[in-house]
């Protein structure tokens, strides 16, 4: 379902997508935030009492 | 290939190395700007004898320090990485760059122990303030140095020199190393001075005690002069990088600004204007608390608001209908339609020299108004909220700009390339299209 959706979503393009790369850019996307949302608020959690 | 040719499943190696690589940048960036912007405000305490800098200082270092931890990790996960990932392309990257690389490690070691120092003897030199400042410079100046030197690598990649790759001075300084740099210098405040602006947002919202929330009013107007001062210069040094690009790359050039990739752009544009129009309106609001009522300064505040909003939604207005592609995005029958408002000559020029003047105009008129003094401790939550909002944004940006730089090398994906021309992305060389000679050996 989700390739079919995605090909549809890519028809008309110019440009050669797979339904795996647009994947990947928010697998990335959500992947940095997450490290560095994490880092900071655990930055910020041990250090809150001093 | 006889060797390296590991994969990763479902994500692969490249969101891998995108991963570190940018999570560490935002670390990075954070601790060289805090460093500077942290040691100025000692100064600054030092000079004025205003309690707030040395409090902002050194909670800042503070964090600084604990943070540098997740920053150093994420770079020797990402060098890892890389070696493990894409080992032919690294072992070139390491013979073009062997100097740049030294002086970057040596670089790197000299911010760890100068910034761990400064933080540590800070009671200890109390009485010579002036011998700790500049310890908190010299850390800020080691780590703009490690900057300098990823710099010449990251721009290599773009734009390589056209010269023997053994070429030191050449390589160092390719067509775009100067102005990334500058673009990067300027960036790294701007990014800090926001995040501080939205901390002390957050927390201005959430304390309870009124000299706290004097001190994080005050805390959200320090960070968002040096966001918003700083980032109404980039305008300028990013089309001074971008017309860097364009001489020497023009095929990246094009993906990116008028081409399928373009979009990152119109991207990079809304958070510009988000950030823009939320600084503006926290200004204009702020004027309200002016120690000297300034109600003619004010109404000029309110105007640039005003243009501020017409320039960035002129920035907005994408060139024609093929607005994402690669999602298939478009509509009127995409690049069938222009959109004449949209053209980069002269509406997106008219857009960002516009932005960059009315920013400078207002941020004059609030400096002017602030030499005067504010009264802490009243701004309303809507102001905090706008704070909030450019931190956040300016994170967005980040990412945004990440990957546009990176994505530029691949233009059409025929293939996709780590140095531009010269090594593709499944890190075969390309010596009949790569301007630098002797990557392949001999001399």
């Amino acid at each position: 379902m989700f390739y079919s959706l995605a090909l549809l979503l890519q028809e008309g393009t110019t440009a050669d997508p797979t339904p795996i790369g647009i994947a990947r850019f928010f697998i990335a996307f959500f992947l940095i935030l997450t490290l560095y949302s994490g880092a900071l608020g655990f930055t910020y959690w041990i250090s809150k009492d001093e | 290939m006889p060797i390296g040719d590991l994969q990763v499943p479902v994500i692969g190696k490249n969101v891998v190395i995108a991963t570190l690589v940018q999570t560490h940048i935002l670390f990075a960036t954070f601790i060289i700007g805090a460093v500077i912007i942290a040691a100025t405000s000692e100064y600054l305490g030092m000079v004025t004898k205003q309690s707030r800098y040395e409090r902002f200082a050194r909670s800042l270092a503070r964090f600084v320090v604990l943070l540098f931890a997740s920053g150093a990790a994420l770079a020797i996960t990402f060098v890892l990485a890389l070696v493990t990932l894409f080992p032919i392309f690294f072992s070139y990257l390491q013979n073009i760059f062997f100097w740049v690389f030294l002086v970057e490690a040596f670089m790197f070691l000299g911010q760890i122990v100068i910034v761990y120092a400064w933080y540590n003897v800070w009671d200890k030199l109390a009485y010579r303030k002036s011998l700790h400042v500049v310890f908190g410079f010299v850390a800020g100046f080691f780590g703009l140095m490690a900057m300098t030197m990823i710099d010449a690598v990251a721009s290599f990649m773009l734009t390589p020199a056209e010269a023997q790759v053994s070429d030191v001075a050449r390589t160092f300084l390719n067509q775009t190393n100067i102005p990334l740099n500058m673009h990067r210098f300027v960036g790294n405040f701007s990014y800090v001075g926001f995040l501080v602006a939205g901390w002390a947002g957050w927390r201005y919202l959430r304390t309870t005690r009124e000299d706290d929330r004097e001190y994080y009013d005050w805390m959200g107007h320090w960070g968002i002069i040096w966001g918003f001062g700083f980032l109404i210069m980039q305008p300028i040094i990013g089309y001074g990088y971008l017309k860097g690009i364009r001489e020497s790359s023009p095929g990246a050039f094009e993906t990116i600004m008028i081409g399928e990739k373009s979009w990152v752009f119109n991207l990079l544009v809304l958070w510009l204007a988000v950030m823009s129009i939320a600084s503006t309106a926290y200004f204009v609001h702020k004027l309200r608390f002016a120690v000297k009522p300034m109600e003619f300064l004010r109404k000029l505040c309110v105007g640039a608001l005003g243009f501020m909003a017409l320039f960035t939604t002129l920035n907005l207005i994408p060139k024609d209908g093929n607005l994402v592609p690669q999602i298939g995005l478009i509509i009127l029958g995409g690049e069938q339609t222009p959109f004449p408002l949209g053209s980069m000559y002269p509406y997106k020029y008219i857009g960002l020299i516009g932005l960059m003047l009315v920013g400078v105009f207002v941020i004059a008129l609030y400096l002017r108004a602030s030499a005067t003094g504010f009264y802490w401790g009243r701004a309303s939550r809507w102001s905090q909220y706008a704070l909030i909002a450019c931190a956040l944004t300016v994170i967005l940006t980040m990412v945004t700009m990440g990957y546009t730089r990176e994505t530029a090398r691949r233009v059409d994906n025929d293939p996709g390339y780590l140095i531009y021309n010269c090594i593709t992305l499944e890190q075969e060389l390309t010596p009949q299209t790569c301007p630098a000679s002797g990557l392949e050996g001999g001399s």
